[in-house]
Parts: structure tokens; sequence; C-alpha cells
């Protein structure tokens, strides 16, 4: 016997709470914290405003869909760590931030995608001498030798991914400039709130292959 | 996930023995491990920070690149030695700190804080890294809970 149109719309809705349920869980939400008018979690003290103001594109809707889930974790983040400012603050959103990526185990990334070494192409163990500690790397599939996608680096307050550090990433990775490096950036405004943005570098991308 | 904090000043780096003394000197608890050799072209230094063992990333970096780049921050004129210290976890944050501003004394150089925007000098740079030390635990209790 065929369902009725409002069975079908009750099992929609059903399959969508589901879902949400189970992002929240990926994403660490835990309801009996204390939590403000729009669901965010205030440390009992007010809470953190965060805003994203701005999410660059490259194209690729892999590298798109990642980047949009990462501000969106970052968002998370910095709204339940609540505010702060100095090095020890900043580290806290990093290592927070780290945590929550692996947990999520995005599809390209994982666990082991975040904070990885590499040395000249390969992965290494991690913080070998000589080696450079990516923050996420994105690869085309989930093995250790699929393609690498794209790299984010973290940055927060005034901090800024130089040329110079994004050459010696793409030196240590063995890739070309067609892979994107992309500063996810916090920032802090004079209104106190947090700002996020996902910052596609102009010298980081030349002629990306779609 | 990687923090960065740079250090400005003339001259040549100096060997792990006379790091330490200066960073023994200014009464930190942060021990460099004897088997490695600290060069020029940088590297990942080990150290135990009190009980807890730490590393982090230095390299030299070319001072008028990194201008470009902070066009906005006043770095009072031009030095002759650029490193950048990067580290992912809180402890390595002091202990980088520690390294960072102790290197600095022992040049007459300056410490630049890109996240805060701050040129740290002297005993300003010595007291955010005490105060590092002792905000840790307290930041560390908090993302316990």
């Amino acid at each position: 016997m065929a369902l009725q149109n409002c069975e079908i719309a009750a099992i929609r809705l059903r399959l969508a709470l589901l879902r949400s349920a189970y992002d929240a869980v990926k994403a660490g939400f835990n309801a009996d914290q204390p939590r403000d008018e729009r669901g965010r979690w205030n440390g009992g003290r007010g809470g953190t405003s965060v805003v994203v103001v701005r999410r660059d594109r490259t194209g690729h809707p892999k590298i798109d869909l990642t980047s949009d889930r990462l501000v969106e974790l970052m968002k998370e983040v910095v709204a339940n760590v609540g505010p702060g400012k100095g090095a020890l603050y900043g580290t806290a959103i990093h290592s927070e931030t780290a945590k929550q990526i692996r947990d999520a185990d995005f599809p390209g990334i994982g666990r082991r995608g975040v904070e990885q070494s590499f040395s000249l192409g390969d992965t290494v163990r991690y913080g070998l001498d000589g080696s450079i500690r990516t923050d996420i790397v994105l690869r085309d599939g989930r093995t250790i030798a699929a393609p690498i996608l794209a790299v984010w680096d973290i940055k927060t307050g005034g901090a800024k991914l130089t040329p110079e550090r994004a050459a010696e990433i793409r030196h240590h990775l063995g890739v070309g400039d067609d892979v994107p490096i992309i500063e996810l950036h916090i920032s802090k405004g004079l209104d106190a709130k947090s700002y996020i943005y996902a910052l596609l570098s102009s010298f980081s991308i030349i002629g990306l292959k779609l | 996930m990687s923090m960065d904090l740079y250090v400005f000043y003339d001259g040549r780096l100096p060997n792990l023995i006379e790091w330490q003394k200066t960073i023994d000197g200014h009464g930190f608890d942060l021990k460099f491990s004897r088997d490695q050799i600290v060069i020029g072209e940088g590297g990942l230094i080990t150290a135990k920070w009190k009980t807890r063992d730490v590393s982090f990333e230095f390299r030299p970096c070319d001072f008028d690149n990194l201008i470009e780049t902070y066009d906005d921050i006043d770095f009072g004129r031009r030095w002759s030695t650029t490193y950048v210290f990067y580290w992912s976890g809180l402890p390595e944050c002091v202990a980088a700190y520690i390294a960072a501003v102790t290197l600095a004394q022992m040049r007459n150089g300056i410490v630049f804080d890109p996240q805060d925007s701050l040129i740290l000098r002297d005993q300003e740079a010595l007291r955010v890294a005490r105060e590092n030390e002792l905000l840790l635990p307290k930041i560390e209790a908090s993302l316990r809970h």
C-alpha cells in the first residue's frame, strides 16, 4: 500500500532530525552546556559572538565544501573556548580545532590529515627534525598515497601566512602552485566579536586544476 | 595547528650551551635536550619544560620578505637575523616563548608576536614568557571542562 504524503513527510522529517543529531554528536555538541539564545555555548558568561566575514572559493567542489565545514567547525570551537587573547589563547583555539577536526573525520582529511609532518614530498614521523608540520591536508581519497588537493593553515589575531612559509609547505609536501593553501583566520574586532574568514592567498594559487 | 613567533637580532645564532645558560639565568625551567646541535638552518628543538616533553620548530626567515607581509608593523630598523618559531600545543607555546625571548635577550634583539601584533623587548618580553607559565594551568583546566 502506498504511503500517504503526510507519512512520507513525517519519515523525511525524522530522517532530517536524526541526521542533524548525528552531525551534532560528530561536531562535539553537548546539549547540557549553557547556551545563548542562538544555541551557542556561552560558558555561562554571556558567550562570544562569531561572525564569518569571508569565504574564498577555489571553484573545486570538494575543496570548497571542506572549507565551509572547517569554517563552521571553527565557529563552534571559538564559541566554546570563549573570549581571550595572547599566544596561549591562540594555541588553545588551534589545539581544540585540531581535536575537533580529527573527531569529525572529514572525508579526505581523516585523523591523519591534521597536524601531519612532511619532508621532501613524504609524510614522516610527527615532528621529525627537518620536516614541516601542516595544519590540515585534504587528499583526493582515503589513503596516504592519494594526491593532495588543498592545504589549510590556521592563523589567529594579526598573524599571516607568509609567502615564504607557503613555499616551504609546498616544497616539503612536494606539490605545485596548483594546490591551494587556504588561510583560515580568526580575528577579534573592536566590538569584541570574533571574525572568521577563509582567505585564498593571492600567492598560493596559479591556475587551479579542476 | 601551528602558531608563530619571530625573533630579530644582529649577529650569529648562539650555541645551545650559551642559550641554556641564559634560560637558566632568567630562572625559567626549560632544559634543552643535550643530544642535539642547533645550527643556523634551524630545525626542531626538543626540550623539557618542567616535567613535560616539548618540541618546537625554528627556522631562519628573510627580514625583507617579512616586512612586506607585515607592512603595518614598525620593526624599528632593519635586523640582520630573523628566526621564526612554530609550535602547536600549549606547553610548546610556553617553551617556544621562553626560547625566543631569551634568544632576543642574548643578542639585544626584539620579539614579534604576530597574533597580538606585539613587539616585545627586554623585561616586557620576559614578563610575557613568565605570564604564559602561570596562565597555562588555568587554560588547560578551562579546556578540560
